[in-house]
């Protein structure tokens, strides 16, 4: 194997490919990432069993061949050199890397021993923008908590049915829905991905301009991803599914609001941020509602003191003060893009809804605290 | 050749050829799921399991396999989840205070739609509490249908209908079936389900607001109000009035209230006698523990639901060590079926097993019981031991054979040699005389708790 390829490219999809090298002890060939050239395509490889990503780019090459390297290490040395061409060449399962002034052999291992990463074969479901569905996975994947008891809620919710993609997660205290529109109209399927995909794949396509294309098959998904830019690298990722019936979570999404308020959403971030400081050890902050005055924001500790603030805004409905976690509550608002938010109450004790105004794709659904 | 003994000699004959770590990635979590004629069906864990023994191992598996059994030409890889065994992360603690959303749940009633009739299993144990809910809500859905037209009051036989047991037991199970049971039916029914500790709090927050009249007109209103651990209301005076309110509400017009607790009425402490008469006047039902042959139908039935299997022998082990507790018994089996999916060894599962049945009961002696008796009744030990037939000798000296036959286990005649060569038959009329006052004298019973936990905390 011999290959000659810009430094700054090359650091990219090495450091892509090394995020799923993490330290497995049972089967320590996993911190390696897998280096390939075929026809004139770099091909770079990792898997933690559970996900298997494979980045190619073309590039200048004097001869086939593979070989695994130690992915910290590799990427690490890479990331660290000066901007130019750096030269990499194969031998007796050494690889040496030559760039200006720098000449460094790194102790490979056999590839023969490393995992071969499962293929899809079905046609691909559908297509989607990748800065779409990166949008979409950011707003809904933070929410999951991973859990061993309630596997099935571990994982985004993928879910297709018409031209409609709808994402969502959930801890079971809050949850997120975002809808994305799809071109055409697909088959209808529901499947659960697992949390650490999602949050992999949003990581991967969060600087990369292009579309990505699904492929569900059974106990597998696999997403790849078409550069717009032909210089950037085409990127296959496939998972494992999470095996399990999603919770019919429609069922909890209020459908009648009786209080309402339309606030901006910067000005409520910073009031709820204020609040946290005088928050008690439960991070408890009380909002109260008394159409048509502002909003009242207020929290109080024993230790600190309290803190009371208004917020003006189209308050509508009956009388109410109801209590969240604020981080929670933040949690929630740090993924809305529009200037303003609409808040809906129930009741002290039943979910309350926050979403964008002018946006009806996305809801955040959050149980209130009860004390 | 059974599928499980031939995969395992077709693992053993390649562990030797490979690296542990090795063997143990790829091999972990495979079994012969099925042979069909020349097809081995292979369950393998995951997707890239399946990759690699497709590509890498398929002809040397295939090999092995027809060493064992020749007319095997083709293998045939499925991928089946097996979330449980995957050691995951633990996630961050939930907010305590902060209510989940339940997706399972029917908000309105508090009711869990996985307790039903048709999944609790019937013995002798529990009889009679099973036929006095079924019962109830039969009522419940008939005098429904001629609610509208009559203003007749609705004769319920078993109003209050109090359930208890020690924990464990299936009175949750029950309760909640009684109210899924009428909802099923009868949709347009009120039926509240709520634990005590849930309705306390309420009750509380509703103080707090000076809104104790919302409280009692919500809960007036339900056509079955169902507490759950009613036990918990002890010493709640403000709550203990409340409910006394909502009781005589809804039983005045025929509504059903359904209780249970882990004691009988009597033996709840700090309750208004006004509460605890009314407790007592409806329909009291014990549930027991059940005995081995119920045990193990109980275990079969949570295998059922969970379309899984397990051999007789360990439900037999399961059922014959895991006695006083149906829950316990679940946590036994969902174990069991852990290890068994893992490991495949009888001899296996009986090993984890031991830890949670042996549990570490702390030893007693005998002579910690008589000095902790003798300590709280307030008689010298020497006393006891003596011929003396003096009543306050006396009583205490039965409820120490008592403890000796329940806590030690201890035979009629050892235990009489131990209290100064007594006859075996006095000891046994003293069991049984102590046995008696236990069921009927709640202030005894409470005694006798407070011995028990000196003897167990010092």
């Amino acid at each position: 194997m011999k290959l000659t390829i810009n430094s700054e490219k090359m650091k990219r999809i090495v450091s892509l490919a090394t995020r799923l090298c993490g330290s497995n002890l049972t089967l320590p060939i996993l911190n390696n990432i897998l280096l390939e050239i075929k026809q004139n395509l770099l091909l770079v490889s990792s898997t933690n069993l559970e996900i298997g990503l494979s980045l190619s780019l073309p590039v200048k090459s004097e001869k086939e061949g593979k070989i695994t390297v130690p992915g910290k290490i590799f990427s690490d040395f890479i990331s660290s050199l000066p901007k130019g061409e750096i030269k990499i060449e194969e031998k007796d399962l050494t690889i040496s890397v030559k760039s200006k002034g720098f000449q460094a052999k790194i102790l490979g291992q056999n590839p023969k021993e490393f995992p071969i990463l499962p293929k899809v074969k079905e046609k691909p479901l559908t297509q989607i923008e990748s800065s779409e569905l990166f949008n979409g996975l950011s707003k809904v994947s933070h929410i999951i908590s991973p859990s061993d008891s309630r596997v099935e809620i571990s994982g985004v919710f993928f879910k297709t049915k018409g031209d409609t993609l709808t994402l969502v997660g959930t801890d079971s205290i809050r949850l997120g829905e975002k809808k994305l529109s799809l071109p055409q109209e697909v088959e209808k399927k529901e499947v659960i991905i697992p949390q650490k995909t999602a949050v992999e794949l949003a990581y991967i396509l969060s600087n990369l301009k292009g579309i990505i294309r699904v492929i569900i098959e059974s106990s597998q998904i696999g997403f790849e991803f078409i550069p717009q830019n032909p210089l950037d690298p085409q990127i296959s990722l496939i998972s494992r599914l999470i095996d399990g019936q999603y919770p019919e979570y429609e069922g909890i999404i209020p459908q009648k609001i009786s209080t309402q308020a339309i606030i901006d959403k910067e000005e409520f971030q910073r009031k709820i941020k204020i609040a946290s400081l005088f928050s008690s050890r439960i991070q408890d902050v009380k909002l109260k509602f008394e159409p048509p005055k502002p909003l009242l924001i207020s929290s109080a500790s024993a230790e600190v003191g309290e803190v009371h603030s208004k917020l003006d805004g189209k308050i509508e409905g009956k009388s109410i003060e109801i209590v969240f976690n604020w981080r929670y509550l933040l949690d929630g608002l740090g993924v809305i893009d529009s200037s303003e938010v609409f808040l809906g109450v129930n009741e002290a004790t039943s979910p309350t809804i926050l979403r964008p105004v002018g946006d009806k794709t996305y809801l955040y659904v959050l149980m209130p605290k009860t004390l | 050749m059974d599928n499980s003994l031939l995969w395992q000699s077709v693992l053993a004959n390649l562990e030797g050829k490979l690296s542990k770590p090795t063997f143990a990635t790829w091999f972990r979590n495979t079994t012969i799921k099925k042979i069909k004629t020349s097809e081995v069906i292979l369950a393998v864990p995951n997707i890239f399991v399946r990759e690699w023994l497709q590509n890498k191992f398929n002809k040397e598996l295939l090999l092995s396999l027809r060493q064992f059994s020749p007319k095997i030409k083709k293998i045939k890889y499925v991928v089946l989840n097996q979330e449980g065994a995957k050691s995951q992360k633990v996630g961050r603690k939930n907010d305590l205070a902060q209510p989940k959303i339940e997706f399972y749940q029917n908000r309105l009633s508090g009711l869990n739609p996985r307790y039903k009739f048709s999944n609790f299993v019937v013995g002798n144990f529990n009889q009679l509490a099973h036929a006095c809910a079924i019962s109830i809500s039969k009522n419940l859905i008939n005098t429904t249908l001629n609610l509208g037209n009559t203003k007749r009051k609705l004769k319920l036989e078993y109003n209050p209908f109090f359930i208890y047991s020690k924990v464990g037991l299936g009175k949750t199970h029950l309760l909640e079936a009684i109210g899924n049971e009428v909802i099923d039916f009868q949709k347009k029914r009120r039926v509240k389900y709520v634990p005590c500790p849930n309705f306390t709090s309420e009750v509380i927050s509703n103080i707090r607001e000076g809104s104790i009249e919302k409280i009692v007109a919500n809960y007036s209103q339900f056509d079955a109000l169902i507490i759950d651990d009613i036990e918990f209301i002890a010493g709640k005076e403000r709550t203990q009035d409340v409910f006394f309110r909502i009781f005589n509400n809804l039983t005045e017009v025929g509504k059903q209230i359904v209780l249970s607790s882990d004691r009988p009425p009597r033996a709840i402490e700090r309750i208004e006698e006004r509460l605890r008469s009314r407790f007592e006047g409806g329909m009291v039902a014990d549930i027991t523990f059940p005995d081995f042959e119920e045990r193990v139908a109980i275990l079969e039935q949570k295998l059922e639901e969970r379309e899984t299997a397990l051999p007789k022998e360990i439900l037999e082990f399961i059922a014959g060590n895991v006695k006083k507790n149906i829950r316990e018994l679940e946590g036994a089996l969902t174990r069991s079926l852990v290890i068994f999916e893992r490991e495949n060894s009888l001899e296996k599962v009986r090993k984890s097993l031991k830890d949670i049945i042996e549990e570490p009961k702390k030893r007693i002696s005998p002579e910690k019981i008589i000095e902790n008796v003798c300590d709280f009744f307030n008689v010298p030990p020497k006393e006891i031991l003596s011929k003396s037939r003096k009543r306050e000798v006396v009583f205490p000296r039965q409820v120490i054979m008592y403890l000796f036959r329940e806590e030690l286990n201890l035979s009629l005649p050892s235990i009489g040699v131990k209290l100064g060569n007594k006859d075996h038959t006095t000891v046994g009329y003293a069991c049984e005389k102590i046995g008696e006052k236990v069921k009927k004298d709640g202030d005894f019973v409470k005694t006798l708790e407070t011995i028990k936990e000196r003897l167990y905390n010092t």
